[in-house]
């Protein structure tokens, strides 16, 4: 992998067989401290850990970073039925709010920490069904920016969709999700503006059916692949640069979510037992004006640094896989 | 903070992703809903329920 992070299994996950994934130095809490490259390397390697240790197909990969964080971590959580099955939530979980898991962390670690050293094995060619991307094949309007396979950022100055759908709605119900779906259908004619340039490697679009909505500038966005995969493909098996432009456009959501004040909450929901809608990778961000706890580790006006739980979990060497 | 990124296309984008709120279904505002017993929130998803609801009266 690389020397910048350590794979380590979670000394105490909601869910079996949960990768903690961290850099060694803890002086980093946001994406933009790392080489796109880096953390890209680390989530792939992670990826196929468990794909190949535990037949994992299905997994939230979530991400703890920005300005409130100590130290910088992801965490890959299986979430699909194989025969490790994940562990389910029942009455004493429910009851409770404690989880019960049923691999000890350490026996994973050293399951995983053998598998990675027999290497990773082939893409599954089961996987690679036929299928239409709704997202990689640019059906959805609009474009908000993509990131080229150098890692450059380039955002459309295209505005004519925009003045399309305020157009559309003046003769519309826009609590009719039919009339969505219209809308959608008559924006197609500007689905390819920009034209996809042979460089383009990921796109960003805003979510258009959000699961929550809210005033101002909170809102969700969505990141895929930017040339259309007419076989499904899994995250685990991108390129290291095709991973990177996904990490890179984390990198430039926090730098537009900071400037306004906001936080970026980042993850990727792969499969459906993972909340997944498409089966291509894709990567999903919310800006949030309220922090999550989860995002919140230091204290207003308290960067107390002698203290920090990942520092204390990579010390733990039974934990460590790489 | 070091800006990675030009300041230009970042503003460009929010112009981008305000824009495209023309183009989301946003039949409702999000309500917070808080749990009297403990105090945490749920967030009632009233545009995602609509839409589930809309779509199987579209589809019969």
């Amino acid at each position: 992998m690389n020397s910048t992070f350590r794979l380590l299994a979670h000394p105490a996950p909601r869910l079996n067989w949960t990768i903690l994934c961290a850099p060694v130095a803890c002086s980093a809490s946001r994406f933009r401290d790392f080489e796109a490259d880096d953390i890209a390397r680390a989530l792939i390697c992670g990826l196929k850990l468990l794909r190949d240790g535990i037949g994992e197909n299905d997994f939230n990969v979530i991400f703890t970073a920005g300005p409130k964080v100590r130290h910088f971590y992801f965490q890959i959580i299986p979430r699909g039925g194989t025969e490790y099955r994940a562990n389910m939530e029942g009455g004493f979980e429910l009851s409770t709010g404690i989880s019960v898991i049923t691999v000890d962390p350490r026996a994973a670690a050293e399951a995983l920490r053998a598998r990675s050293k027999v290497g990773p094995s082939p893409p599954r060619e089961e996987n690679r069904r036929k299928h239409v991307c709704l997202f990689c094949s640019r059906k959805t309007p609009s474009s908000l920016f993509f990131v080229r396979s150098d890692g450059s950022i380039y955002v459309p100055q295209e505005s004519q969709s925009f003045e399309a759908a305020a157009h559309f709605w003046r003769n519309c119900d826009s609590t009719k999700i039919t009339a969505n779906y219209d809308l959608v259908r008559d924006l197609a004619k500007f689905n390819q503006s920009p034209p996809s340039e042979p460089d383009d490697a990921v796109r960003c679009f805003a979510n258009l059916t959000p699961a929550l909505v809210f005033d101002g500038d909170e809102n969700t966005v969505l990141l895929s692949l930017a040339k259309p995969q007419e076989y499904g493909v899994e995250l685990p098996d991108l390129q290291l640069k095709e991973v990177a432009c996904f990490v890179r456009a984390f990198q430039f959501l926090e730098q537009a979510a900071e400037h306004r004040n906001l936080t970026l909450v980042a993850f990727f929901n792969s499969g459906p037992s993972a909340a997944g809608s498409v089966l291509c990778p894709h990567g999903q961000c919310w800006f949030l004006r309220d922090p999550p706890t989860t995002l919140v580790q230091i204290p207003e006006g308290q960067p107390n640094r002698e203290c920090c739980a990942v520092c204390d979990m990579l010390k733990e060497e039974e934990l460590v896989i790489i | 903070m070091k800006q990675l990124f030009d300041t230009n296309n970042i503003d460009l984008f929010w112009y981008r992703l305000n824009a495209s709120k023309r183009q989301q279904f946003r039949p409702s505002e999000t309500r917070v809903l808080r749990n009297p017993l403990n105090g945490e929130i749920a967030l009632l998803a009233g545009g995602r329920e609509l839409r589930h609801r809309e779509v199987k009266e579209a589809s019969r």
